[in-house]
């Protein structure tokens, strides 16, 4: 089986600061990684790396995405080869509705694919079977995209997207962080919905509770750049229980 | 040969049209204006309304253009609309226009109309109009005079087309309108230039709203050429009558002036522009919304996106004077600069002299948010793609205010076809 993300040795950073520093990471079709780590470890840069800003520069290493050089590849390409980054903190964007948005990024990737546009009623179609599989209104997805959201209806959004586009890899990024317990199990039921074994799910996280939800085949936690440790689902229990220090102290042991 | 400057002509001009005898009150009303205008002639840089439209400046190598060549009136004008009326270099052209027997609507090219006044009625010519009204009141031989009679309810819009060809250094129309009581019309105003040097196009729409009446105004300013357009609209409202301006404007050297009086009681005023330059493009807004009764509403909405050499100008003021408590007003200016020698002059200004009511206003300018176009890219459309569904999004705002859904759509499309050469 070949893997999905074969990240190797990647060190990446901003203005000559490096943070990421040696990152090893590999994904499968079929797995749940989750990614926990204190706060400024990097996980939001490795996101970001991952999904091409272009803020970041990569220093050295590399990324295999369905066995194609990910840093070949502009952000949108990445997009539509598979790859889906829902955010920290989604940018607002006025007068896009998400509705509007959508249908122009979905026929995107179709075109990439060398698909036929869905049609307008194809799409309605589509839209209304993945809001209910997101619980999502009508009245947020004709709105300006993100405008005016609350932090829930933001990472609801992008969960929706998620669910429109079908990735085959999806990294959240604390998607879960803010929410109350029943958009945390709405988020999580969606992941859920869509997993098979196909598609890969990265998610980041500070909180063991979204992992009772969507249950991970793997835990890693990030430390200064890179991944010191990895485990099963027990592993965040265990971070939960004693917190970040007796890792740093191992690593630096 | 030393050029006379333009302005000093047309002083010339209004000082013999201010020395006729003029018994009619349309004939007083533009003798009025001549001599004050023979007094002021074009506004000097120093009136602060008008600090970046320097008229004699842009006008300094004015000369006529010896193509004749006026272009054609867009098809699309005759097949929305009820009525056109066609003008060229200032003068109304029969051949060009369609005017059938329109029941309830009275429409004529005249300059000696007793409703010329009329439009007028509830505007202080000295205080609330430019000069370059006043001279457009003087001088202008041509125009259409609009009355829509009580309790009309308009289908389809009246046309009215300004074509320049720069056959003539300068003109200027006066265009007025009366809608009376509980009468609901709309008015499409389309002003083209073709003229391949500089010349001036000065025009002026007066209307007078009546109690209860409804008026949308949408203004098409398309197209780049050596015309500088130079409009003014008067606009005053009677109680619970409502006003609708939209004015788009895809290029060229243009002033646009508006005053909008909100005079009796309930009025609504509803403003809104669009502003696309590139190359050099010059395109100043300047609007006067002014609350002089209790319980008004007006909301005002200007957009920007500005690329190449091009400067816009919005310099937008709100009055709210003593007595109009309970007034609403907002005002919003959005500017979007593409280049780094693209410029947009922001100048929102509310005086408020009542105290009890609710205004707001902001302003913004600056580039295309890099941020939002990565978080679309990150989403598969392409760098153009995901500029082109911003800038798309950014002036539909606008042009949703028409609410002629065929205005609309054409203005849509040149907008989106304009967009994509920026
Ligand atoms: N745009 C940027 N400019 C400069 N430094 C940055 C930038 N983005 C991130 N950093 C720095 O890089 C480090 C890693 O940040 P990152 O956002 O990846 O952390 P994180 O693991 O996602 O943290 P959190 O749990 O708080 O979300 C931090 O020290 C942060 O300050
Ligand atoms: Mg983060």
């Amino acid at each position: 089986m070949s893997a999905l993300l074969d990240v190797k040795n990647l060190t990446a950073g901003i203005e000559g600061k490096t943070i990421l520093n040696g990152l090893n990471l590999t994904v499968n079709p079929g797995e749940v990684h989750a990614i926990m780590g204190p706060n400024g470890a990097g996980k939001s840069t490795l996101s970001s790396v991952l999904a091409g800003r272009e803020d970041f520069e990569v220093t050295g290493g590399s990324a295999e995405f369905d066995g194609k050089d990910l840093f070949d590849l502009d952000p949108e390409e990445r997009a539509c080869e598979g790859l889906f980054v829902a955010f920290q903190y989604p940018v607002e964007i006025p007068g896009v509705s998400t509705t509007n948005f959508l249908r122009t990024a979905l026929n995107e990737q179709r075109k990439y694919r060398g698909e036929s546009p869905l049609d307008a009623m194809d799409f309605l179609a589509t839209m209304k079977e993945k809001m209910k599989v997101v619980e999502i209104s009508k009245d947020l997805t004709s709105r300006s995209l993100n405008e005016g959201f609350s932090g829930g209806e933001k990472k609801r959004n992008e969960i929706f997207q998620l669910a429109m586009l079908e990735p085959k890899l999806a990294i959240l990024d604390e998607t879960d962080s803010g929410l109350d317990i029943d958009a945390l199990k709405t988020v999580a039921n969606g992941v859920n919905t869509l997993k098979n074994e196909n598609n890969a799910f990265i998610v980041i996280t500070h909180y063991q509770r979204l992992l009772n939800y969507i249950v991970p085949d793997f835990v890693h936690v990030l430390h200064e750049g890179k991944i010191v440790k990895s485990g099963d689902k027990s592993l965040a229990l265990e971070l939960e229980e004693k917190g970040y220090d007796w890792i740093k102290d191992e690593v630096v042991a | 040969m030393e050029q006379t400057r333009i302005d000093e002509s047309l002083k010339q001009v209004c000082r013999e049209i201010a020395g006729e005898e003029a018994s009619s009150n349309v004939g007083k009303v533009r003798s009025a204006s001549a001599a004050r205008f023979a007094e002021s002639g074009f506004p000097h840089r120093k009136h602060e309304a008008w600090k970046y439209t320097n008229l004699n400046a842009l006008l300094r190598d004015a000369t006529t253009d010896e193509q004749h060549d006026f272009g054609s009136v867009p098809q699309w004008c005759y097949t929305v609309s009820d009525v056109c009326l066609v003008f060229v270099d200032g003068e109304y052209r029969e051949d060009l226009s369609n005017l059938p027997e329109l029941a309830g609507v009275s429409i004529e090219n005249s300059r000696t109309s007793p409703a010329l006044v009329e439009s007028l009625k509830g505007k202080d010519a000295a205080t609330d109009l430019h000069s370059v009204a006043d001279l457009a009141l003087a001088s202008s031989e041509h125009g259409g005079v609009i009355r829509v009679t009580a309790d009309f309810d308009s289908t389809k819009p009246i046309a009215v087309v300004e074509l320049t060809s720069g056959a003539k250094v300068q003109h200027s129309l006066w265009h007025s309108m009366v809608c009376e009581a509980n009468s609901k019309a709309e008015v499409l105003y389309v002003q083209q230039g073709t003229s391949g040097t500089s010349v001036l196009a000065n025009s002026l729409l007066s209307v007078h709203v009546q109690a209860n009446a409804q008026v949308d105004v949408t203004k098409v300013q398309f197209g780049t050429s050596g015309t500088l357009h130079v409009d003014s609209t008067v606009i005053h409202q009677e109680r619970d009558s409502r006003a609708k301006l939209v004015t788009i404007t895809t290029g060229g050297k243009r002033r646009n002036n508006v005053y909008m009086g909100l005079g009796g009681e309930g009025a609504h005023s509803d403003l809104s522009g669009l502003t696309l330059g590139s190359g050099s493009a010059h395109i100043d807004n300047n609007t006067v919304v002014d609350h002089t009764v209790p319980h008004c509403t007006s909301s005002e909405l200007y957009k920007t996106v500005v690329g190449g050499k091009a400067h816009a100008v919005f310099s937008g003021k709100v009055f709210v004077r003593e007595h109009a408590q309970k007034t609403e007003a907002y005002q919003s200016n959005r500017n979007i600069l593409l280049s780094d020698d693209a410029r947009a002059t922001s100048i929102p200004q509310l005086e408020i002299f009542a105290d009890d009511v609710r205004c707001s206003h902001g302003s913004t300018t600056g580039q295309l948010d890099e941020e939002a176009i990565f978080y679309l890219r990150s989403r598969g459309l392409s760098h153009d793609k995901a500029r082109a569904l911003m800038l798309h999004s950014f002036a539909a705002e606008v042009v949703e205010h028409i609410s002629n859904e065929h205005i609309a759509e054409t203005v849509l499309q040149a907008v989106e076809q304009q967009l994509a050469t920026m």
